[in-house]
């Protein structure tokens, strides 16, 4: 059984790809990640997590136009699935539920 | 103002790792343009291939024999063109054709008694190669969390 929850980085994609819309590659995520994320990010981390993601049917992808600007090298495109929204919707509602009621987290963010 | 261009040797090991993972390539070259730095783009490379190599699907086979140089090619074609042959079972406790149990005996004795300190090589040369094992099979783990479970099934 795939698992119900995803973890932190796998969320961050997700996100980010819901965030970015039809626009969702390697490039942008990483970009939208670092910057709304604050971390720095490794691409080959990236495509392995969205890999993963696929996998579990989290995610589904498509392949672009080769373009010069990269190479000669075709873009892959990822938009997130019914099962891949769903998941993200349960790891917030949990998250949520975690964050209820801790009194050291009461008033504002740090 | 033209992009920059990556070194020649980063340009072949992008080569290389765009016959796994073409977009993949593709986005370290396009962000190396905008960003302009070296450390950058071997941080990034250096991560893609190592994570590429480790954790990249490649589907488990039982026995990975691939005629990688001519003489096992020709070998395991000899092997296909004399099936004719009767069926012939090892009892030597050796899977190799011509080395069997007492050539390793023999093998061992004359190691031990010219050169010595080869069996440290040995050792670990049989380290080395248990660790790489265990290694890829974490990988592979890693990459197929279900295969345990499918075959134990």
């Amino acid at each position: 059984m795939a698992r119900d929850l995803l973890t932190d980085f796998e969320l961050m994609i997700l996100l980010a790809i819901l965030r970015l819309g039809d626009q969702a590659y390697g490039v942008p995520i990483a970009r939208e990640i670092e910057t709304t994320g604050r971390r720095s990010v490794i691409l080959g981390a990236v495509y392995t997590a969205l890999e993963r993601l696929e996998r579990n049917s989290l995610v589904s992808s498509r392949m672009g136009n080769p373009s010069p600007e990269r190479g000669g090298r075709a873009k892959r495109f990822f938009d997130v699935t019914p099962q891949g929204l769903k998941a993200v919707k349960d790891t917030q509602r949990s998250l949520v539920a975690l964050w209820k009621g801790v009194a050291q987290l009461k008033g504002g963010t740090v | 103002m033209t992009a920059p261009k990556p070194p020649r040797l980063a340009e072949a090991l992008l080569g290389r790792l765009a016959l796994d993972n073409e977009p993949l390539a593709g986005d370290i070259i396009e962000e190396f343009r905008r960003r302009n730095s070296r450390f950058w783009l071997w941080r990034q490379l250096i991560a893609a291939l190592v994570v590429q190599a480790l954790y990249a699907p490649h589907p488990p086979v039982a026995l990975n024999l691939t005629p990688t140089d001519p003489v096992v090619a020709e070998w395991l074609m000899w092997r296909r063109l004399t099936s004719d042959r009767k069926t012939q079972v090892s009892l030597t406790g050796s899977g190799v054709e011509g080395i069997g149990g007492l050539t390793m005996v023999i093998l061992g004795f004359m190691m031990s008694t010219v050169i010595p300190a080869i069996w440290w090589f040995v050792v670990g040369g049989i380290g080395a190669g248990v660790l790489l094992g265990v290694v890829k099979l974490r990988a592979r783990r890693v990459a197929y969390p279900n295969t345990e479970r499918l075959l134990k099934l």
